[in-house]
């Protein structure tokens, strides 16, 4: 009898055993599971909020760039009244700014006064990519009036000629994956 | 018995008696025959429901349940029920003990060379040997290095062996070095595996025994200094009530057919 008592308490025992391990595994399972989800819901947040910043940040790219584009690219030509007859000036744009401004003809224009104002306002209209802050030449205010407005002209067709927002940003995305591409390759 | 306690059992004569125990083993090697072919891998896929455990624990893992463990629980339930009779009865690698045994016998009765038997004493010693097998197994197991064991266990090449897979043997060949490293001492000893070196046995040994079925004997009716049961036991059992060896039994029943006063059951 004694064996039998001795044998039986110990297999209750062992078994004992054995469901204390399982369960104990069980738990320590269950909260590394609880730890590792946690783990990666802090990781998608912050890969959310990473996306959101750099999101916000495009935006503001976006807006600074097309804030800067005015004119479409190409020739475009523009004529004026000066003190005798018409002023044509030709305003090429080339990755959206302008490059040249020529005045292609001025026929009827008094030289002396014409010359002054064909000195300084092209060169003014290229730097100022624009005539608002263009001023008429003192003394030659005809000629100037002339050679603005036919400016003017030109850079009306020029604007009409801007791409809308969405293309100017689809063509930029191009350009940079291009480089991208260039870079790498 | 009668009143006065004088067995009133006639003691069968010999031939009659020889003739019940031959039977009887004849019976137990059919027996034995037919587990082999119905289920010759039940011992070696209950060890590896142990070995698989042990594993998953020294690992910290969560215990799965297999149809290795289903096999365990079977026959351990078994075992608790009835004694070892599936160590005597159903066990392929017991049933090699058994035929290596006998043929050892049968060819030391035709050449009349007796081989060296162990004393009793020295057989009691040596059954511990099983628990330090089932030791090491485990420990080896627990560190994560289970395949170790089952690529080299001399049950993989005796698995393959019978079933005819001569061509994986490459794989096994430390386990073939020790099966037939083991069969010298089959030779010598019956059941020298079972109960020297199984750690299957070992488990099986150490599990309780349910009274209905254990092998009983009746002491107070023994002849003086015979002893005859002890000395047919092949495990060199000594039948009495709360034997701490009564583990080592596996109801082979030769016990009960050599008993002059049929004192056992």
């Amino acid at each position: 009898m004694r064996q039998l008592t001795i044998r039986i308490v110990n297999l209750i025992l062992i078994i004992g055993a054995i469901f204390y391990y399982q369960n104990t595994v069980k738990i320590r399972a269950e909260e590394v599971e609880l730890y590792e989800s946690m783990v990666q819901k802090a990781q998608d947040l912050q890969e959310e909020y990473d996306r959101q910043i750099a999101a916000a940040d495009k935006k503001v790219a976006e807006e600074e760039y097309l804030k800067k584009i005015q004119y479409g690219n190409g020739t475009f030509e523009g004529a004026g009244t000066g003190f005798g007859g018409d002023i044509v000036l030709q305003i090429i744009v080339d990755e959206y700014q302008i490059k040249e401004v020529t005045i292609l003809s001025a026929s009827g224009e008094d030289k002396a006064y014409y010359e002054q104002a064909a000195a300084v306002l092209p060169n003014e209209i290229l730097q100022a990519q624009g005539i608002e802050k263009v001023d008429t030449v003192a003394g030659a205010t005809f000629s100037s009036k002339g050679i603005l407005s036919a400016a003017e002209q030109a850079l009306v067709l020029a604007k009409q000629a801007r791409p809308t927002d969405e293309d100017l940003l689809i063509l930029w995305e191009e350009n940079a994956e291009k480089k991208e591409e260039g870079g790498e390759a | 018995m009668n009143e006065t306690g004088s067995t009133s059992v006639k003691v069968k004569k010999s031939p009659n008696k020889v003739k019940l125990r031959k039977r009887q083993d004849y019976l137990r090697l059919a027996i034995q025959i037919l587990f082999f072919f119905t289920m010759p891998s039940a011992y070696t896929a209950a060890f590896n429901g142990i070995k698989n455990s042990i594993a998953a624990i020294g690992a910290g893992q969560i215990l799965v349940w297999s149809s290795f463990l289903t096999h365990l629980l079977a026959i351990c339930i078994f075992t608790i029920l009835f004694g070892r009779l599936f160590c005597g009865w159903a066990c392929a690698f017991g049933l090699m003990n058994d035929l290596v045994y006998r043929f050892s016998a049968w060819l030391q009765k035709k050449t009349k060379i007796r081989l060296p038997g162990l004393s009793s004493q020295m057989i009691h010693v040596l059954q511990k040997g099983k628990y330090l097998i089932l030791f090491g197994v485990l420990g080896i197991c627990f560190t994560g290095r289970t395949s170790d064991i089952t690529a080299n266990s001399p049950w993989t090449a005796f698995s393959l062996i019978t079933a005819l897979h001569f061509d994986l043997l490459e794989s096994c060949k430390t386990g073939m070095i020790v099966l037939l490293l083991l069969i010298p001492g089959m030779a010598f000893q019956e059941r020298f595996f079972c109960q020297f070196l199984c750690p299957m046995g070992a488990v099986f040994s150490m599990l309780p025994q349910l009274p209905f079925f254990q092998i009983k004997r009746e002491k107070e009716r023994c002849p003086a200094k015979c002893g005859a049961c002890e000395k047919v036991c092949p495990v060199k059992l000594q039948i009495e009530q709360d034997n701490p060896l009564q583990g080592e039994c596996i109801r082979c029943g030769k016990c009960k057919y050599i008993c002059p006063r049929n004192n056992i059951r």
